[in-house]
This record gives C-alpha cells, sequence and structure tokens, in this order.
C-alpha cells in the first residue's frame, strides 16, 4: 500500500510539472495572439469582387441526411474535444442509444451496450484492431485515451456480416492522422480536478514532404471519486505514414496503455486490477488500377491483466486472477468502384492466444480465426441495395455464416427511407466452445434534413437472440427478444445556441416465458444544449439517463446533468489558447445498474490547453 | 395491413426520383455568384451526373460519411473551405476551383486563381515599364513571385517588398518612392486588403506610376489595367479535367493557370497617365 501511496506521489509531482509547463507555454505566446482568422472564402471573395461580395444566404439544415441502411452514429474529433473528454467512455456517454454501464472515476475499467444488447456483444475495434478480451469478449472502453481519437462511428445492430463477432453492433475508434498542412504542429493540455484527478497530454503531428507522423501520449490520474477506485493510466501512441510515389500510403500504427487503480471498494474487500494492452498495425493502400484499390495489413495485439480482491487493509489476498491474451494476424481487402457498384471483398486472420490463471490454476487455449467476406452496394437512382455476407471459421466457437441485406431509398435529396437486416453472431468467450451466441436483427428507418432547422432520425429495431447464456456457462441457454425504436433530433443553430436529444426504448424479453429480462435498459435519454460562438466560446449541458429496468439492483434517480465550458483566451492562424471546465453530475444524482459499480456525485475540473 | 403496404408503394413511385449514384460530388463553400457561375461551367464541360452540396447550408456536414456511403468518383471542390474539408477525406480524387488561399495537396488538381505571370509581364513590357514594384507575403504568394522574377530576368526589373500583415502595406508602398514605373498588384490578402488599397492608388497618382490589378473592381478604384479571370471558362477549364478523369485518362498535375484572361482597362487613368500599348491582351 505504501508502495502504492509512493506511486501516486510521484505520479502527482510529474502531472504537476506538466502543469507548470502548459502555464509557462501560455505565458511565452499569450503576448502574441491576436485575434486574426484568415483562410477563408470571404476573404479571397472580398478580394476579387471588393468589400460587396455577393454571398446569398440558403436554406440551412443541421446536417445532411445519411444514405447508409444500417443505423450509424458517428462522433468526430470537434465533438470529443468540446466534451473534455479523457477516455472513449465519456466520448460513448453522448451517443444515443449507447448506455454507459459503469461511470465512475475516469479510466475505471468500463463497457459500452448498444440498443440493450450485452456488453460482450459489442466489438471494439481501434483502427480495425479488436480490443475485446479473448477471455470474456469484454472490451475496456476507458483505456482508450480521447486525445488519439480522430472519430468514432458506431454501428447499431449486428455487423458480423462486415466485422465478423459482432453481434450487438460495433464501436469502431479510428485514430488521428498525421497533420498534412504543417511541418510541426502540436499540443499541450492539462487539467486538475476533484480528488487529484490530473490529465496531462502531449501531441505532435506534421508531414515532411511524404512522410507523416502523430504522436500523442498522456497519463490520467485521480485518487478516486468512489471508495477504492483510483485510477492511474498511462498512455502512448504513434502513427507513422509514407505517401509512396505510385499513389498509395504505408501507415505504422502503435499503442501502449498501462491502467492501474482500484475498481470496487465495500467495508470489506477492495478489488484492484492491473492492465497493460499493446496494439500495433502496420498498413498498406495501394490503388492498383482505376478504381480498384488494394488494402492489405498486419496486425496485433498483447494484453495482460491481473484482478486482486484483497481485504479492506489489501494486505490479504482474497483471490487474484490472470489473462495474458495475444492475438496476431493481418487481413486483405479489395474495393472497386464501379458505375453502380461498390465491391468490397477481403480475408481476415488471426491467431489467437489466451493463458488465463483463476487460483493458481492456469489453462491455455490458441485458435486460428479465418473470415472470408464480401459486401455489393448497388445504386439505382434512388435506391441503394447493399447485399453481403461473410464466412467465420472461428477455431474455438465452430463455423458461422453470416449475411446481410439493406436497402436505402432516397425521398429527396435530404430524407431516405432504410431497412436493414442481418444474421449474427458473437464469441463470449474463448474457452468454452459453446459460448456463441447467434442473433437475427431487423431494422428500420427514415432520415430527414428537409424539416425548417430540424434533422431528425427514427430507427426500428427487433434483436432476436439465441443460444444466450444470462446464468453463466452453467445456466440455461435463453432466446431473447430485444425491439424497441430510437429517436433522435437536432436543430440549427439559433442565436449560437443548437439542442440535440435522442431516446431509445428497449423491451426485453425470454421468448419462451415472456418474462421481461432485468439489468438491459429499458429507457435512455440523452439530452444536449450547445452555445457556440466559434474560437471564442462553447458551452454545453448534457442531460443522461438510464432506466436499467432492474429494481432490485438498478437506480434510475433522474437525469445526470453535465456542464462543459471551453473560453478561447487567444488565438492566431498557428496558435491557440483555451481554458476550460467541467462539472459532472451537477446535481449529485444517483443512476447505475447495480450499487456495487454505482456512478460518481458531483465532481469538477478546469484545465488548460494550448495548441501550436 | 394490404391497404398500408399498397399505399407504400403508390407514394414510393409517386415520389420524385432524386439520382444518387452519382459520378461527381460538387462541393461549394457558400452560395456567391462568382462560384455558381464557376460550376455553371463546370457542368457545360462536364455531363457526367452530379450532387452538389452547399456548405454553408449545413451546420454539421460529415463529408467523409458521404463519400463513403454515396462513393463519388470525384470531388470537386469550389472555394476554400470546400478544398479543405474535401482534402481531409483521402478516398476520392479531388478537383478544385476558385481557392485562393487554402493550399492545395500534392494529390489535388485544379485550376489556380492566378494567371501566369508571363502574362502580366508582356503586359508591363508592352506599357514600356522597366521597373514593377510588386507588394507580398511570403507565407502566401512566395511561390507565384518567385515565378515571376525568373520570368522577369532579362526583359523587366521586378521590386519587390515584403509585407507580413496588412498594415505594413502603406509603408512598404512608400519605400518604392522614385524606384518603380508601374505597381503590380498581385491577389495577396496580406498585402491588398480594404484597409491598403487606397493606399496603391494614392501613389499611383502622385508618382503618375500605373497601377495593374487582377480584377475589375480595382479600376473603378484607380487601377490602369486590370487582368482579371474568366470564372465561367475556368469552369469549363476544370470540367475538361473531371472528363479525362472520370474517362481514365490522367489530366494535368497539380495546379493549372486559367487559360482565358480578360483584359479590361480604365480609360480615364490611361489618359491622365498617358499610357500606350493598351492592346492584345
Amino acid at each position: 500500500m505504501s508502495n502504492r501511496n509512493d506511486l501516486h506521489k510521484r505520479r502527482c509531482a510529474t502531472m504537476k510539472a506538466l502543469l507548470l509547463f502548459a502555464q509557462l507555454l501560455l505565458l511565452l505566446f499569450a503576448g502574441t495572439a491576436s485575434a486574426a482568422s484568415a483562410g477563408d472564402d470571404l476573404s479571397s471573395l472580398e478580394l476579387f469582387n471588393g468589400p460587396d461580395a455577393d454571398v446569398v444566404t440558403g436554406s440551412r439544415s443541421p446536417r445532411p441526411a445519411s444514405q447508409t441502411a444500417e443505423n450509424i452514429t458517428v462522433v468526430t474529433s470537434k465533438e470529443i474535444e468540446d466534451l473534455n473528454a479523457h477516455n472513449l467512455t465519456d466520448v460513448l456517454y453522448v451517443v444515443t442509444g449507447v448506455p454507459i454501464e459503469t461511470n465512475r472515476t475516469p479510466g475505471t475499467a468500463t463497457n459500452a451496450r448498444v440498443q440493450g444488447a450485452n456488453f460482450n456483444h459489442v466489438l471494439v475495434l481501434v483502427d480495425g484492431i479488436p480490443i475485446n478480451n479473448l477471455a470474456d469478449n469484454f472490451a475496456d472502453i476507458s483505456s482508450i485515451p480521447a486525445q488519439m481519437i480522430e472519430r468514432v462511428e458506431v454501428v447499431k445492430g449486428a455487423a458480423s456480416s462486415s466485422w465478423g463477432s459482432a453481434l450487438g453492433g460495433v464501436i469502431n475508434v479510428i485514430t488521428k492522422n498525421p497533420h498534412d498542412d504543417r511541418r510541426f504542429g502540436g499540443l499541450v493540455s492539462g487539467s486538475t480536478g476533484t480528488r487529484d484527478t490530473m490529465d496531462g497530454r502531449v501531441e505532435a503531428s506534421g508531414t515532411v514532404q511524404r512522410f507523416g507522423y502523430y504522436l500523442t501520449g498522456g497519463k490520467l490520474r485521480s485518487d478516486g471519486l468512489l471508495p477504492n477506485n483510483d485510477v492511474s493510466l498511462g498512455s502512448l501512441y504513434g502513427k507513422l505514414r509514407y505517401e509512396l510515389p505510385t499513389d498509395g500510403e504505408i501507415t505504422l500504427g502503435s499503442g501502449f496503455t498501462e491502467n492501474y487503480g482500484g475498481q470496487v471498494g465495500t467495508d470489506t474487500v477492495h478489488v484492484d486490477q492491473n492492465a497493460r494492452q499493446l496494439i500495433s498495425v502496420l498498413a498498406l493502400r495501394q490503388p492498383l488500377a482505376r478504381r480498384l484499390i488494394l488494402d492489405v495489413s498486419l496486425q496485433g495485439r498483447r494484453y495482460s491483466s491481473r484482478y486482486s480482491a484483497l481485504d479492506a487493509t489489501e494486505t490479504l489476498l482474497y483471490q487474484g486472477r490472470s489473462d495474458k491474451e495475444s492475438s496476431r494476424g493481418g487481413g486483405v481487402k479489395l474495393s472497386w468502384l464501379g458505375d453502380t457498384h461498390l465491391l468490397v471483398g477481403g480475408i481476415d486472420y488471426d491467431h489467437v492466444k489466451a493463458k488465463l490463471n483463476f487460483g493458481g490454476e492456469p489453462e491455455e487455449w490458441r485458435a486460428d480465426r479465418l473470415g472470408a467476406y464480401a459486401i455489393d452496394t448497388i445504386t439505382l437512382g434512388s435506391f441503394a441495395i447493399t447485399p453481403s455476407a461473410r464466412f467465420d471459421r472461428t477455431g474455438s466457437g465452430g463455423d458461422h455464416f453470416s449475411p446481410s441485406l439493406g436497402l436505402t431509398y432516397a425521398l429527396t435529396e435530404n430524407s431516405v427511407l432504410r431497412a436493414y437486416t442481418a444474421k449474427g453472431y458473437s464469441l463470449t468467450s474463448l474457452n468454452r466452445s459453446d459460448s456463441t451466441e447467434k442473433v437475427w436483427t431487423w431494422q428500420a428507418g427514415f432520415e430527414t434534413g428537409d424539416l425548417p432547422y430540424l434533422w431528425l432520425k427514427g430507427t426500428f429495431f427487433r434483436n432476436d437472440t439465441s443460444n444466450v447464456q444470462a446464468d453463466g456457462p452453467l445456466g440455461e441457454k435463453q432466446r431473447q427478444l430485444r425491439e424497441g425504436v430510437e429517436v433522435e433530433v437536432k436543430t440549427l443553430p439559433v442565436l449560437n445556441t443548437s439542442l440535440s436529444a435522442g431516446y431509445t426504448y428497449v423491451s426485453a424479453t425470454d421468448k419462451a416465458t415472456d418474462a421481461v429480462i432485468h439489468g438491459v435498459p429499458m429507457h435512455t435519454v440523452k439530452i444536449g444544449v450547445k452555445y457556440d460562438v466559434p474560437e471564442q466560446l462553447h458551452a454545453e449541458l448534457i442531460g443522461n439517463l438510464v432506466d436499467w429496468n432492474d429494481p432490485n439492483h438498478s437506480r434510475t434517480g433522474g437525469v445526470i446533468w453535465d456542464v462543459h465550458l471551453k473560453k478561447w483566451i487567444a488565438t492566431t492562424d498557428t496558435f491557440s489558447l483555451e481554458v476550460f471546465l467541467s462539472l459532472r453530475n451537477i446535481f449529485d444524482g444517483r443512476q447505475y445498474m447495480d450499487s456495487i459499480f454505482r456512478n460518481a456525485g458531483r465532481w469538477g475540473e478546469a484545465g488548460v490547453r494550448c495548441k501550436f | 395491413m394490404q391497404v398500408l403496404r399498397s399505399m407504400l408503394f403508390l407514394l414510393l413511385l409517386l415520389a420524385p426520383l432524386p439520382a444518387f449514384a452519382y459520378d461527381v460530388l460538387i462541393l461549394q463553400s457558400m452560395h456567391e455568384k462568382g462560384y455558381e457561375e464557376a460550376v455553371r461551367g463546370f457542368r457545360k464541360e462536364c455531363r457526367a451526373s452530379s450532387r452538389m452540396i452547399v456548405l454553408s447550408d449545413y451546420a454539421d456536414l460529415d463529408l467523409i460519411r458521404i463519400v463513403r456511403e454515396e462513393h463519388p468518383k470525384v470531388i470537386v471542390a469550389v472555394g476554400d473551405r470546400a478544398l479543405e474539408l474535401a482534402q481531409k477525406q483521402g478516398e476520392t480524387p479531388v478537383l478544385c476551383m476558385m481557392a485562393l488561399n487554402v493550399k492545395p495537396r500534392r494529390s489535388v488538381r485544379g485550376i489556380s486563381m492566378l494567371f501566369d505571370p508571363a502574362r502580366y509581364l508582356s503586359l508591363f513590357q508592352s506599357l514600356g515599364t522597366e521597373r514593377v514594384g510588386v507588394l507580398y507575403d511570403p507565407g502566401r504568394s512566395g511561390v507565384y513571385v518567385k515565378k515571376a522574377l525568373a520570368a522577369s530576368k532579362g526583359h523587366l526589373r521586378l521590386v519587390l517588398r515584403e509585407v507580413h500583415a496588412p498594415k505594413e502595406t502603406p509603408a512598404m508602398l512608400q519605400s518604392l518612392r522614385g524606384k518603380v514605373d508601374a505597381l503590380w498588384m498581385i491577389p495577396d490578402v496580406t498585402a491588398v486588403s480594404a484597409a491598403s488599397t487606397e493606399a496603391y492608388f494614392l501613389f499611383s497618382q502622385s508618382e503618375r506610376v500605373p497601377v495593374v490589378s487582377f480584377a475589375d473592381v480595382y479600376l473603378t478604384m484607380g487601377a490602369a489595367v486590370a487582368l482579371t479571370i474568366d470564372r465561367y471558362d475556368i469552369g469549363r477549364q476544370l470540367g475538361e479535367m473531371a472528363q479525362d478523369l472520370l474517362e481514365g485518362r490522367e489530366p494535368e498535375e497539380g495546379m493549372v493557370t486559367p487559360r482565358r484572361v480578360l483584359s479590361r482597362s480604365n480609360d480615364g487613368v490611361v489618359r491622365q497617365l498617358k499610357l500606350s500599348g493598351l492592346g492584345g491582351h
């Protein structure tokens, strides 16, 4: 325990030094800043047409309707920055239809659900590399630092015809690329808050001729917003890119995270977890002929974790479990764009290995996984039809054929009807051959940006899941039906203020008995109010309500409100200085699935961010 | 249920059918007459199916997603913001026009807003000028001025002055007193701004030297001659480029200068400065 305290003290000192460095940078740059903003169309129009350039204001819409058959939500890097997000958990917190299972100290192990699907039905990818562990298909979304994320794409519903084991959906994290327009640019950021919760980050990015680089590193630590919920999460991520003279490019990306701290603390038991993860990908993208592109990748992941259940003084170990995993593989993909077809086909291979040690009894599993897929998008006038199929030889959970069919119909240029059906599966464990759960998903919906000032999207979904082992490996296999609706609305900014709201209703029942399945969120509400004056002030109020529908364990307790503020102190073409502040759970509400993992109460943090 | 199905089917049949299978995504920064003129020229030359998105029509536009879902074969960026956004996606080839302030990447092709400097140099020669003053921001127009300098060697002398902020322009013009026979105004938002244009024409009057500009608007202010772009023809030129790309032919690399020059002069200023040789441009 004393070692851990020493370690915490050393890390606090490092964080404070980082904050001091950021403040020094601010002092150095503050004098040179001005409010100038050049390089836009208006300045060039004024140059050619004089000060009375004839710019006409058209009708406005929050966003164009998406033309995909699947229900996909995207979060961009700007939205991520506006949220003052620490990691992927904070990013997904605002996505409609994605309830976060445990929302405690930032960096604490967390998982996400998608439209009522279990956490082990959701595939989480970072640059195409699955980070779900092999033991129980758990993906710790808190281990992905927000700083390195360019965008997050959430596919809701079975996506096995493209991705393999992805019964409930996919959370696809795409990392930042090297800055193309500059040789060197960077960021230094630091924040501090309740219970010494500190987050320090640095970032450097640029392109020199054909060579681009993106590097980031950071440290998140906290004494813990809840008992025995301290966090120490270090991360490094780098990406190197070389543009080939043949119009192709080679990218090497690698990221390392190390996270250790307390997970749960009661009067008698403390549960701690240490985890390390290394992911690497080497990818080649090369146009082979006109409209024919080849993608080849080699990728690997190493993961180790250790759980310890100790007594409250952390001197007596009740139980320990360790997990060492690795996967090595790669993929080949060909994309061809014809006049009416976009044809994509490919093969993925993965060799996976897991070594589990539970209470001193080590066990080891290996499997070779091979998947082959083909996706065709046929566009005929206002219709787009997307048939696709994938065959997987999982090596541990049987062979699976996953077809899907998507259809969109463009009612107008900015309104679309969509329908999608797919068969999917998830391997919920490597060490049980009968652990494969399956689904047939049906979705139908519409999306429009044609309504004045509004963007509106609605989706009905029905997921018929079979082979579910809700009560563990020895429990009876269930067939579950999860169906519901999801509605999302966004408004245009009026007086710099825009609104967004999302509501998801899920009815989950056991198909054999019609009994309601508890612990599946029945109502999920996400509310957002944004006030945004570019490069001056951004304020965002976020409301989140999840009704876990488990009367004996969960608590709903009303909407949890967070507020995020960002103020630009100085900006030039190549420099900006911002201060930011977040106050989370303003009204100290209680909302959790299980009281053991109850949410953090009111807490706040403030920081500075300097970009150059 | 049967009725509902029939009604839905009828609705689908009766509904307008906007074509979403298209080849060209035209991405325009905003609604502006000059941009629209260029797009008209583009459409005249390139008859491929297209979809037009005007960025200022949307509060939030995810181009990466649009490209992935609608897979156009080429993106035509019209304006600076459109070019900046189009360059952020790496999937589809980008052609651009009417963009001055955003630097196009190596892979981007298009039509520049800057003429070949030789066009201006031959005009100065015909005016009989030997020393031509040029104010420029090296960060914006350094490459163009370097090209002009190389082309001017042996014919006339360019007297260069660097400006790094719009407010420096009047002082830099003063430093050219007695040292130049003409002023060449180049499209550089640092060297030419609302605050500094008057200084060019005051200099022109007091030193009795002509100002040669790049846009008609400066003629009414006191410029002697303007060599201006033809937006419609720039659109046509880019349309040919797009057609080549769609038909599998490789268009010219990088940014190409506009082929058509419109030459206009202010007769009053020409008479006042007793300029000769204005013809044939």
